[in-house]
């Protein structure tokens, strides 16, 4: 699988699985535009779902002419850093007419806000971008919307959940990559890890830590994927006993932050985008480097079915999957679908209905606690 | 209270479907090898942080209040920047003076010493205790110095006329009729550490010292569907143990009349003279003040550097990139407005209502008062994310549409600090004798204009306190504010969350310095309002 994303056969799985496990939103009209060919004339099209779906010649005019008259997008996503800001201010490059209104959380705490709102019939956001579990939950309670963007053309099948036709329910916009980082003046090169198994070296204990959210608990599933439940569970608890490992409470830019301060000397539970930018932008001491398999959190965009902009939500998404968006995901030392990577990376939701994801991740948080407590 | 119980015992929603009732999280706690340490892990950091926060707290207010010392009252403004500076941030500032290997203070103990060793770990139950006690004095500090300033020193000149020497009429006499005031900040303290999560979260679980609301939190992000059972069935059972200690309070503080300070009488608290050993109670005050600023003043620096671990001289590096980035914002902005905005409604509905609600509670017969102080009390027990979950799912359904704009704020802080009001009217209104309101009715006040001439008068100082109390605290709040807010009313301390989870920690810390400036700017102006019209914070 080098040489390219670890994560395309099993994103594939997700999309069959998934599709199989949830029913897709049906609108009236889907089927009808989703075969209707992109260039067909076609009415112009009159509710949310039409739209979204809309295929036209004129769907660029149509939709800058109604996100005019709407005049803001509210974005909901899950991506953590600088990254977020810059998104925003390119695409009001393009469209100075609206305005960005981003909410920044968890994929749980997108999920509990998206869906207490929608319960209410207040929905406030008009696109999400986020992990897929949280948009195939809000997918299968009604809440979302299919789409058509001319982007997701240039998205390989494998990194898209499709609906049908040319319709996708979500796309991968970005993947944010978890491994290990080390401050580059309290680790010898001689002991910087090359492979999981290096984290033992004795020449590390006590000076590493992990982070207690999410992403600590997703690196502890990529121990047990790849070294089966049992053998994973023996050498985690191992590691941790033998090389004295703590816990911070804090995010992985954070964890990156104390790794930089000197306060923790290194830690495989951080992010690529994150390292790589503080040591080029910001001139810290750190250093990233890839312990296969890397941890990859894809970020998948998806549209509202009742939000209040669908105009300018189907210009996001236009933007955040084409080419303009891709080029700031990169610039910010993200991967995006496409790209060759020389390690192999592993999608914790491969593959996998959302039930059985839950059922993982209750696994994984359940050991962690079982290991570093 | 019964969005709490609903949630207890509901497993499994998840959106589109509905859950199904089950006793499963209460089978789990209880059942739960680690419950024991949890418990005796929290009660350890609850009572050590209270004793931490009430001495020092204590200790500062009566300095400040009944001594001559020079200086002492630069506690006021130094108390009011301490106050606004969110959790987050402190916690940071502690890491970098305490933390084990890169600490300031430990690598200077490390340099005096030659030895290896650390003064204190940050990541320890030592520490957290330290941390969250220092925390707790501005709150100890403004209800005790308010409590000092109206006593009665009558009391005091008679013990020692009676010949009882100085610190003998302290123990017996000042320390007695601060009894309620101090039960009442013993109470309070102790109940919202028990609640405490940021310091627990960010100094006891890299020591591996869990408390139940770390668990609580834990537990509730451990899952992609937050599941709400198992932390609503430990806020149950803390409720109830909660309870018990308000009910405790009730009764320590039933003999209501033998409490009353203020009577008919005119009276100036007394201030003791110390000669000399006044600039030994100055160094006491600048001692405690500087565990309030020493953290402070290294994150301050933090904010003037791009990032950690820069090779080099500290004033090569220096830049102003980080509030460049954050004044960028939009939200920054807002979110000032909005903090403003919220903690001025919050805190004058809070007080006025608080008011009325103590004075009901102490002067009237009717038997519904004590039911009405426990309901003005409830919502303290109640812990933050869970009360924010029910005000969101009422008023996201209601009518009013305050849901998306900064009122659904508004009306989750004056839930949440009506106890906090109540704590401040209630021993303001104990302490005015009966004789003052019965006078008033004799010459034939209603019992409005007796509440509008005297309580109110009489009142206003604790009043006064209660509300610069009410306005930090809700400038600070996350946990309601976390759920309840969307991007069109961001407050202060949510969209320090976001920087701390989607900037640098360098950025947090220069958002933290400018909200400590703002502080600092509006703690004068307060001062020297509240001064000229005879009122202190």
């Amino acid at each position: 699988m080098r040489g390219r994303l670890g994560a395309i056969l099993t994103i594939a799985l997700i999309a069959v699985a998934c599709g199989g496990s949830t029913a897709p939103v049906a609108s009236p009209t889907s089927t009808a535009a989703g075969t209707a060919g992109a260039t067909q004339a076609a009415a112009a099209p009159k509710t949310t779902a039409e739209l979204a779906t809309y295929q036209g010649a004129d769907r660029q005019k149509i939709l800058e002419e109604g996100a005019k008259k709407e005049g803001k997008l509210v974005w909901y996503t899950s991506l953590a850093g600088a990254a977020i800001d810059r998104h925003a201010a390119a695409f009001k490059a393009k469209y100075p007419f609206l305005q960005v209104d981003i909410f920044r959380g968890t994929e749980s705490e997108l999920l509990t806000k998206a869906t207490q709102e929608l319960q209410a019939g207040q929905p406030s956001f008009d696109v999400i971008e986020s992990q897929i579990t949280a948009i195939q939950l809000l997918f299968a309670g009604g809440h979302m919307s299919p789409y058509y963007s001319p982007s997701t053309k240039a998205i390989p099948d494998d990194f898209k959940t499709k609906d049908k036709g040319e319709l996708v329910q979500s796309a991968t916009d970005r993947f944010s990559l978890i491994s290990f980082a080390y401050n580059t003046n309290l680790i010898p090169a001689s002991a910087v890890p090359k492979t999981r198994d290096d984290l033992m070296n004795p020449a590390l204990a006590g000076k590493l830590a992990v982070t207690g959210t999410n992403t600590g608990q997703r690196w502890v599933g990529s121990v047990l994927f790849s070294l089966g439940t049992d053998k994973g569970k023996q050498w985690l608890t191992d590691f941790a006993t033998k090389q004295k490992v703590s816990v911070q409470q804090v995010s992985g830019q954070a964890l990156l932050d104390l790794i930089a301060k000197g306060e923790v000397a290194a830690s495989p539970t951080i992010f690529k985008d994150h390292a790589d930018l503080a040591a080029l932008e910001k001139k810290a001491p750190v250093k990233w480097v890839p312990l296969e398999p890397v941890v990859g959190n894809t970020g998948q965009a998806a549209m509202a079915l009742k939000g209040k902009s669908p105009n300018a939500a189907l210009l996001f998404l236009d933007y955040l999957l084409g080419a303009d968006g891709q080029k700031v995901y990169r610039e910010n030392q993200y991967a995006v679908a496409g790209d060759k990577l020389d390690f192999k990376v592993w999608v914790p939701e491969s593959g996998k209905t959302t039930d059985q994801i839950e059922k993982d991740t209750k696994l994984w948080s359940e050991t962690f606690k079982a290991t570093f407590r | 209270m019964l969005a709490l119980a609903r949630a207890s015992v509901m497993v499994g929603e998840r959106p589109g479907r509905a859950g199904h009732l089950s006793l499963d999280a209460y089978g789990e706690i209880l059942g739960s090898s680690d419950l024991l340490e949890l418990i005796v892990t929290t009660l350890a950091f609850a009572a050590g942080s209270t004793v931490v926060g009430l001495i020092l707290g204590g200790t500062l207010a009566w300095c400040v209040e009944r001594t001559n010392a020079p200086f002492r009252q630069l506690a006021y403004p130094a108390i009011f920047v301490s106050f606004a500076v969110p959790g987050i941030v402190r916690a940071i500032g502690w890491i970098f003076l305490f933390g084990p290997r890169t600490g300031t203070i430990n690598e200077l103990f490390r340099a005096i010493t030659g030895s290896d060793g650390v003064l204190l770990d940050v990541f320890s139950l030592p520490a957290m205790i330290l941390v969250e006690g220092v925390f707790w004095i501005p709150l100890v500090f403004l209800m005790m110095a308010a409590s000092f300033r109206s006593m009665d020193p009558s009391l005091e000149e008679a013990s020692l006329v009676s010949g009882a020497a100085t610190w003998r009429t302290i123990r017996r006499i000042t320390a007695a009729l601060a009894l309620p005031s101090v039960l009442s900040v013993l109470i309070l303290t102790f109940i919202r550490s028990v609640q405490a999560f940021e310091v627990p979260l960010r100094l006891g679980v890299p020591g591996k010292s869990y408390t139940v609301t770390t668990e609580v939190y834990l537990s509730v992000n451990s899952t992609i569907v937050p599941e709400y059972a198992y932390s609503s069935a430990y806020g149950v059972l803390l409720v109830a143990f909660l309870i018990a200690g308000i009910a405790l309070y009730g009764r320590a503080t039933r003999r209501a009349s033998s409490f009353a300070t203020i009577t008919g009488k005119g009276f100036r608290p007394r201030v003791l003279d110390l000669g000399r050993g006044r600039w030994v109670v100055t160094a006491i005050v600048l001692a405690i003040l500087s565990l309030q600023f020493l953290p402070i003043i290294w994150v301050t620096v933090a904010s003037f550097l791009p990032t950690f671990g820069l090779t080099g001289p500290l004033w090569e590096h220096l830049t102003l990139a980080n509030y460049d980035t954050i004044l960028r914002s939009s939200q920054i902005v807002l979110s000032l407005q909005n903090s403003f905005l919220i903690g001025v409604a919050s805190a004058t509905v809070v007080m006025i209502v608080t008011a009325v609600v103590a004075w009901v509670i102490i002067r009237s017969r009717i038997r519904a008062s004590a039911l009405l102080d426990q309901l003005a009390s409830l919502p303290l027990v109640l812990p933050g994310v869970v009360l924010g979950i029910a005000i969101l799912v009422l008023y996201i359904r209601s009518p009013i549409p305050v849901y998306g704009t900064i009122w659904i704020l508004v009306i989750a802080y004056i839930t949440t600090y009506l106890p906090y009001g109540l704590r401040y009217a209630h021993p303001g209104v104990l302490r005015i004798h009966p004789e003052l309101e019965e006078s008033a009715q004799l010459s034939g006040a209603g019992w409005i204009g007796t509440f509008r001439r005297i309580v109110i008068p009489l009142v206003l100082p604790a009043l006064f306190a209660g509300w610069i109390f009410v306005f930090l605290i809700s400038v600070r709040e996350l946990s309601v504010a976390a759920l309840l807010y969307t991007p069109r009313s961001p407050v202060i301390a949510t969209t320090m969350l976001d920087l701390w989870r989607n900037g640098s920690v360098n950025q947090v810390t220069a958002f933290g310095t400018l909200v400590a400036a703002i502080s600092i700017t509006f703690a004068i102006v307060t001062y020297r309002v509240s001064r000229r019209f005879g009122l202190q914070a």
